[in-house]
């Protein structure tokens, strides 16, 4: 306070006095804030927000905020100046409502209107206006200031007049009006009499001679001037040479003035006059008055009779600037001057005085029907404030306000939802209450009512609320105290939803930006901007949100040694209400589906629950999320699937390169950045796991011991729960050709037909089976071959890698992946058809024949060319073996056409949707190659299609699978290749070198390497040698 | 030709015709078509838009501010020799040049070439045949030269929201990058017409610019400058504004990105840290900037024009005013890095060069545009968009009015004009080869939240004939 204090005394002087005096609060403000100076400070934010207010205001008094943007700036402002724009501000409004007759004695416009003309330098004529206009004539404020402005003139006559007329219109409020034309007149007589006091003092002769100043002297002597020393009367000379000076009269002379008030009020009878004319222009600060611009002169006949031309002179006047008037930051400027009046281009235009200009303004407005030019845009939205502002700042700030709305929206719905469900509480309470009263039955009763009561009151308990009560009564029941642990358990099921919450906020304020400070996101902002340091500063906020929530909750508990049942019901609310408190996204307040989910939260953290609030548009499988989240939460099953909204953006950067001009540079790049991202992710994804374990570790430890150690051991991460968990997020439905079908999977037999939609298909033979699914070729009823697959579990898996396979890429998808499927989906299973003109695997090939080896090139290559698309688009095929491939019927007249498709995607991963896998531990098919140590715990996933490719090839060429040995630190084949054709033996040797050993590369560049390599050993067209296969 | 009869902005550009603009009057000149020279009919006209005399300065495109088809004249030279060589030798050319084209569509192309050419004619022929003044001028001032899918084309999966910039990569027309109020920005395929990817940002996205090939930078209302990896798909936030972004540059010749931003200041980012390397003051809210070379140009409220060199930023090289006398909407430097042109709020467009010497800026002048006459009111409309050719100098202007014209700044006349399009021209830009025009038509809100036409960014082939000076 001192140092405010201080500072205000030093810049005292840089204050301008207000009328109604300052906030010294907001003195203080805009002091320091002079002082610091900084570039866009939080003033010019307030103004912008006040222009923005001026061009959104659609209420009825628009007035409003143009009275508190004046009045903030006054206070804001206090050194006055052109920095602050009052001036303008003032005359803006001023005319704005100059029409506006509902405010013409509104005392607001008219202080506005007093505070304009104080600042012109011809206030007189700007009353007159006024009065002429009927602006503030009921106001005293007005008579009052002109009044004073006719004093200021020495017109006492006139100024009184104006009182007179003041009173005489009846302007209020009248006592004030009539106070100060009492202290006016009290000043006059008081003026008066002191003048007659002097006067009769001072007689017009001096007693004694005294000096005059500033006169001329007469002077004697003709080569020295020499002055008397008398220098009063006979030296002074008596005829100046200049005009004499005239000074204003402040008093007319001593001759008593007698006021008259009749011959006052006689006089005031002119009138109101009209305006006649413009007032003549007049200065405000800063503007010349009229003189000698420069002293240019016509071209002159010298004495010697040459002409010459003097050359210009600047100016030589200087602006007035005040010293503190310097913006904060000034744009240095190093300006020939002689080129800046070339640059500046426009003429200044004609100052005008504000009167001009506002009768101006009112003519335009009558003549406007009149005009040539029509602007097409809202100009009058642009230019209605003082600063202007241009399309896109009027549009964002009605993104800004809608925003607002909504968030306010939803606050309130909310808010709304909260009451009600307080309201139930309070009323099952009651009857609660009520029963037990009644009831004379034993706890056990007792505990059943509460029990179903608590399930009654809340939309679909979550199991392990259900659980807390059900040990809460228990504990109530046997021992009538509360031990400690019992109210841990509440805690932790109440603290769960709130982490929850906390995700969501996250979540919601990315949809609806500049909103409320929201601590997630200020404490997500690093993650962002520096992603290693996040796992700490994550880790460290939710526990904080926990410690005070356990902070609160047993305070808000009953005292433990109150009677047991009294002691339930508060302790029991409690723990609702607090499981409701942060509830952001319920649709219907009878929406069951949040609490299960929220249930789910506190029994399984970052299982399916959180993940479905972020895809908010999925209200179709809403049922869909109950079944599976109760199934997942009577399941237990801890997963690593961390679907916290913001990591899994995070980490859905992982797509690759939308622009293949995959330059070396530019694939290193996105490699490294890839890899770094993938661990970054899975670090805050732990750290989130962390977090969450330490708020939940006192219930969940010991119903789930396995929960502590999921980073260890990873999970199969193409297991049933975990694609369950990846497809809850995906709106399937909206995929064309996905059924789903009532009822359990019909029986799939050979030769049976099969009919799960409109279609028909006939069952030919079954491809191969395993304890999840089985895969058998079809025909359809026009001759088609198709494959079916069924799947034992309804996980619709295969139809959303085909159906993804073609929207990530497009027309490409034809060359590799069958152009049509359909899924049909049963209680216990699912049925993905897919087309395409199937002749048989590639084992079944292998079979029949041995592949010549340049056939087997043609066919590694285009396996290349297919892993490599699944790559592009984030898919790892996971089980590439002749099993599963399958060569195409190749039509005679179809030219160059892949034979090769790959339609089984039993293990397949999508890492956009399961970002969550960063390295092969858990997948199936890398097992074998992790126990003989071609793969590592840290290889990435993509990595098992290379080795499933080696397999396939060495299967191709040699019809075994192949033995490794690891040499010099590289992976090696066992045993030399018996390739039968003439094909230099290197050619595969480099071949199984590079794809074995694919070091730091990304999949996608050794998968186009190697197809170069084999292009360039093996350029035949397919079809000459497939022509005799088949 | 196409005889839809909705009179549809939201029909496909394909069936984009001239019916479907005239409407009802399509039917007249339908009949006449059929009695008369087919292709004769379509009038090229005839804008309203004169380019006469600047306000300040007695240049003009043209001399006759009163006459209502004053570019015309200037026009046709190219044509006619088109026409009467039966497009033997420009249209060889252009046959070369897309050889992908069916040949009903070149067909409809070459007839779009020839049409301009003819209108002289067509208008005194038809004029008294006509009779009805009024029809033929709606016929002049709805539209201009023609409506064919053969050289232009409509982007798939654009924007959801209105378009707030369109840029080319630096190295090839294949790749656009768009930002849009719908708060993303997206990378389309231009040669595929599909998107390739988008990001998103937290609010709508005010502009964008490319680093490299595969590096996307953007700035919006939600003041974060953002840095996109095309390839990995991968964001970062570079930095933060204290106001919306308003404008993205590149500068290559300093490697330097500049955003400029409603908190009056420019900041300068190294792209390579990526970091913050500067922030200076500007007098107002910047509302669009420019990289000439090593010059900076920025435009800012309250019709300010500063000119700084970006490799000494220690002082504001040339402070200007705007010649124009409404506020300043687009500054684009010429490829030449000598001058500039500035595009104001109403109609208008100024050249000026950088060179503050007086020989120089006598050469400077200004000229009106994007005006349309109706009911004997001029329609003022502003102008949003300027961009370059980068071989010839020449410019693309986009207006309100949804017209988009090529002008000659060396020889001050208009090159051509291309029909109007369904609203407001929010962006233009060419391809680094100047091969390619991206337009954006997309309502900015001019006149209020109304309804409107579809978003839509269209990519036309542009000729030779219609960006080389004359």
């Amino acid at each position: 306070m001192a140092e405010g204090e201080a500072a205000w005394e030093l810049c005292k002087e840089n204050i301008q006095p207000l009328r109604q005096g300052r906030a010294i609060s907001a003195l203080h403000q805009a002091l320091s804030q002079q002082e610091e100076g900084s570039s866009y400070t939080a003033v010019q934010q307030h103004k912008q927000a006040f222009e923005a207010e001026l061009r959104m205001y659609n209420g009825d008094d628009p007035l409003d905020v143009w009275d508190r943007y004046i009045r903030w700036t006054q206070q804001t402002y206090p050194q006055g100046g052109k920095e602050s724009n009052l001036s303008v501000l003032l005359e803006r409004a001023v005319m704005l409502f100059v029409d506006e007759n509902k405010y013409h004695n509104d005392i607001r416009y008219v202080n506005h209107w007093i505070k304009f003309t104080e600042n012109c330098t011809e206030p007189l004529d700007f009353y007159t206006y006024m009065n002429g206009q009927g602006i503030g004539i009921m106001q005293a404020a007005f008579y009052i200031a002109w009044s004073e402005e006719f004093e200021k003139h020495g017109n006492f006559k006139k100024a009184d007049a104006i009182y007179q007329e003041g009173i005489r219109c009846g302007a209020e409020p009248c006592d004030k009006l009539q106070l100060y034309h009492k202290s006016f007149q009290a000043r006059v007589s008081r003026q008066v009499m002191l003048n007659v006091a002097d006067g009769g003092q001072d007689s017009p002769e001096p007693a004694e001679p005294q000096r005059s100043s500033l006169v001329d002297l007469k002077h004697r002597g003709k080569k020295k001037a020499i002055v008397p020393i008398n220098r009063t009367g006979a030296s002074v000379n008596h005829h100046p040479r200049s005009l004499n000076l005239q000074f204003p009269a402040a008093t007319p002379n001593s001759q008593i003035m007698v006021f008259d008030e009749n011959q006052a009020a006689g006089s005031s009878e002119a009138r109101p006059e009209q305006w006649m004319a413009p007032p003549m222009a007049r200065a405000k600060e800063n503007e010349l008055m009229p003189e000698k611009w420069t002293d240019v002169k016509m071209p002159q006949k010298s004495r010697f009779g040459h002409s010459f031309v003097v050359p210009p002179s600047k100016p030589n006047f200087q602006p007035y600037v005040e010293e503190s008037d310097q913006p904060p930051v000034v744009t240095p400027c190093k300006i020939n001057p002689a080129v800046n009046t070339v640059l500046s281009a426009r003429k200044p235009s004609k100052e005008e005085n504000p009167l001009n200009r506002l009768q101006e303004h009112q003519q335009q407005q009558q003549v406007a029907g009149q005009t040539q030019e029509q602007s097409m845009y809202c100009k009058e939205l642009l230019f209605s404030g003082v600063i202007e502002f241009c399309f896109e700042e009027l549009r964002a700030e009605h993104f800004r306000k809608k925003s607002a709305q909504k968030l306010q929206d939803k606050e309130s719905e909310l808010r709304r939802i909260k009451d009600e469900l307080r309201r139930q509480i309070e009323e099952k309470q009651r009857l609660l209450l009520e029963r037990s009263q009644e009831t004379d039955a034993g706890h056990q009763a007792q505990h059943h009512v509460a029990a179903s009561d608590a399930m009654g009151c809340l939309p679909g308990p979550s199991p392990s609320m259900a659980q807390g009560c059900t040990t809460v009564f228990d504990e109530a029941g046997s021992s009538q105290t509360f031990p400690p642990n019992v109210y841990m358990d509440i805690n932790s099921a109440d603290a769960a939803p709130r982490l929850g919450m906390i995700q969501m906020n996250g979540a919601e304020s990315k949809a609806v930006p500049f909103t409320i400070f929201d601590e997630c996101v200020a404490c997500e902002e690093p993650q962002k901007v520096a992603p290693m340091a996040v796992s700490k500063p994550s880790a460290r906020k939710p526990l904080n949100v926990i410690l005070k929530s356990q902070g609160d909750v047993p305070a808000a508990g009953p005292p433990p040694e109150c009677d047991g049942l009294e002691g339930v019901e508060p302790l029991n609310e409690d723990a609702i209400i607090g499981s409701y408190r942060n509830k952001t996204l319920c649709y219907i307040p009878d929406d069951t589906c949040d609490f299960a989910c929220a249930a789910q939260l506190a029994s399984t953290p970052f299982s399916g629950g959180s993940s479905h609030r972020a895809y908010p548009s999925m209200e179709s499988g809403l049922t869909e999320d109950l079944c599976a989240a109760t199934v997942s939460t009577l399941k237990d099953v801890p997963t690593p699937t961390a679907t916290h909204p913001d990591s899994e953006a995070a980490l859905r950067v992982n797509k690759l390169s939308p622009i293949q001009e995959g330059s070396l540079e530019d694939g290193c790049y996105s490699r490294s950045s890839a890899s770094s991202s993938s661990p970054i992710g899975a670090s805050c994804m732990k750290a989130m796991n962390l977090s969450s374990r330490l708020e939940l570790g006192h219930s969940e430890v010991a119903q789930y011991p396995e929960d502590n150690t999921p980073e260890t051991e990873m999970e199969d991460p193409t297991s049933e729960n975990v694609r369950k968990q990846a497809l809850d997020k995906i709106n399937l439905s909206s995929i064309p050709n996905f059924y789903k079908n009532l009822g359990p999977l019909p029986p799939v037999n050979e030769h049976d037909i099969l009919s799960p939609g409109d279609e028909a298909f006939v069952i030919l033979s079954g491809i191969r089976s395993s304890e999840s699914c089985t895969v058998h070729f079809g025909q359809t009823k026009s001759g088609e071959n198709v494959i079916v697959k069924v799947d034992h579990y309804p996980i619709p898996w295969d139809f959303y890698i085909n159906s993804h396979l073609r929207n990530r890429l497009g027309t490409d998808s034809h060359k590799y992946f069958s152009n049509q499927s359909s899924c049909f989906l049963y209680e216990d299973g699912c049925i993905t058809v897919s087309w395409g003109h199937y002749q048989g695997t590639l084992q079944e090939c292998l079979a029949r024949s041995t592949l010549d080896g340049n056939v087997v090139g043609l066919l590694v290559t285009e396996l290349l060319e297919l892993v490599g698309q699944m790559h592009s688009c984030h898919l790892v095929h996971g089980d590439l073996c002749p099993d599963t491939l399958f060569l195409k019927h190749s039509e005679g007249c179809e030219g160059v056409e892949s034979v090769l498709r790959a339609v089984d995607f039993s293990q397949c991963l999508d890492l956009e949707l399961q970002p969550e896998v960063t390295s092969v531990l858990g997948h199936r098919g890398a097992q074998p190659f992790l126990k003989q140590g071609v793969l590592s715990s840290s290889s990435s996933p993509y990595q098992i299609d290379l080795l499933g490719i080696a397999e396939t090839v060495h299967v191709m060429l040699e019809k075994r699978s192949m033995q490794l040995v690891c040499k010099d630190s590289e992976w090696d084949l066992a045993e030399d290749l018996e390739v039968a054709s003439g094909n230099p033996d290197y050619v595969w040797r480099s071949f199984f070198r590079k794809i074995l050993n694919p070091g730091n590369q990304t999949s996608v560049s050794v998968l186009s390497e190697l197809q170069q390599h084999m292009k360039n050993h093996f350029n035949y067209s397919i079809k000459d040698k497939l022509g005799l296969k088949f | 030709m196409n005889s839809t009869e909705d009179s549809g902005s939201k029909c496909p550009i394909s069936s984009f015709t001239i019916q479907s603009i005239l409407g009802t009057t399509s039917e007249g000149s339908r009949k006449e078509n059929s009695k008369g020279g087919l292709q004769r009919k379509r009038t090229r006209s005839v804008s309203s838009e004169e380019c006469s005399a600047a306000e300040d300065t007695s240049d003009c495109f043209c001399s006759e501010p009163g006459d209502r088809e004053p570019c015309n004249r200037h026009q046709p030279l190219n044509f006619s020799c088109l026409n009467s060589t039966k497009g033997i030798t420009p249209g060889q050319a252009a046959i070369e040049r897309r050889q992908h084209l069916t040949q009903a569509l070149f067909q409809d192309y070459r007839e779009d070439r020839e049409r301009p050419c003819s209108q002289m004619s067509s208008i005194s022929e038809e004029r008294p045949r006509e009779g009805s003044r009024k029809k033929r001028r709606k016929i002049s001032t709805v539209l201009l030269v023609k409506m064919t899918g053969s050289n232009e084309f409509k982007l798939n999966q654009g924007p959801e929201d209105s378009i707030s910039a369109v840029k080319f990569s630096p190295s090839t027309a294949q790749f656009l990058l768009v930002s849009s109020w719908d708060s993303t920005v997206r990378l389309f395929d231009v040669a595929g017409n599909s998107m390739r990817m988008k990001y998103q940002h937290l609010a709508p996205v005010l502009d964008c610019a490319f680093y490299d090939p595969t590096h996307a930078w953007s700035g919006g209302l939600d003041m974060q400058l953002k840095t996109h990896d095309l390839n990995t798909d991968q964001d970062t936030i570079v930095g933060t504004h204290d106001a919306p972004i308003r404008c993205v540059e590149y500068c290559p010749e300093v490697n330097v990105m500049v955003t400029g931003s409603w908190d009056r200041s420019v900041r300068l980012w190294d792209p390579r840290t990526p970091c913050n390397a500067g922030t200076f003051t500007q007098p107002e809210k910047v509302y669009t900037l420019s990289v000439a070379g090593d010059r900076l140009i920025v435009g800012t409220a309250g019709r300010k024009v500063l000119v700084w060199d970006l490799r000494n930023m220690g002082y504001v090289q040339q402070r200007r005013e705007s010649s124009l006398k409404y506020q300043t909407r687009c500054i684009r430097a010429f490829p030449n890095k000598q001058g500039y042109v500035l595009s104001s709020i109403e109609g208008r467009v100024a050249v000026e060069y950088l060179d503050p010497s007086l020989e120089v800026q006598k050469k400077k002048y200004a000229f009106k545009c994007h005006r349309l006459k109706e009911n004997g009111i001029e329609q003022v409309y502003p102008v949003n968009a300027i961009s370059f050719h980068s071989v010839h100098n020449t410019f693309a202007t986009g207006g309100s009015d949804g017209f988009v014209n090529i002008w000659d700044p060396f020889n001050k006349k208009r090159l051509c004009q291309f029909h109007r399009y369904p609203t407001s021209i929010a962006s233009l830009a060419f391809s680094n080869d100047g091969s390619t025009l991206a337009i954006a038509s997309s309502y900015m809100q001019e006149q209020g939240d109304i309804s409107h036409p579809e978003d839509a960014i269209f990519i036309r082939q542009v000729t030779d004939a219609e960006t080389k000076p004359k």
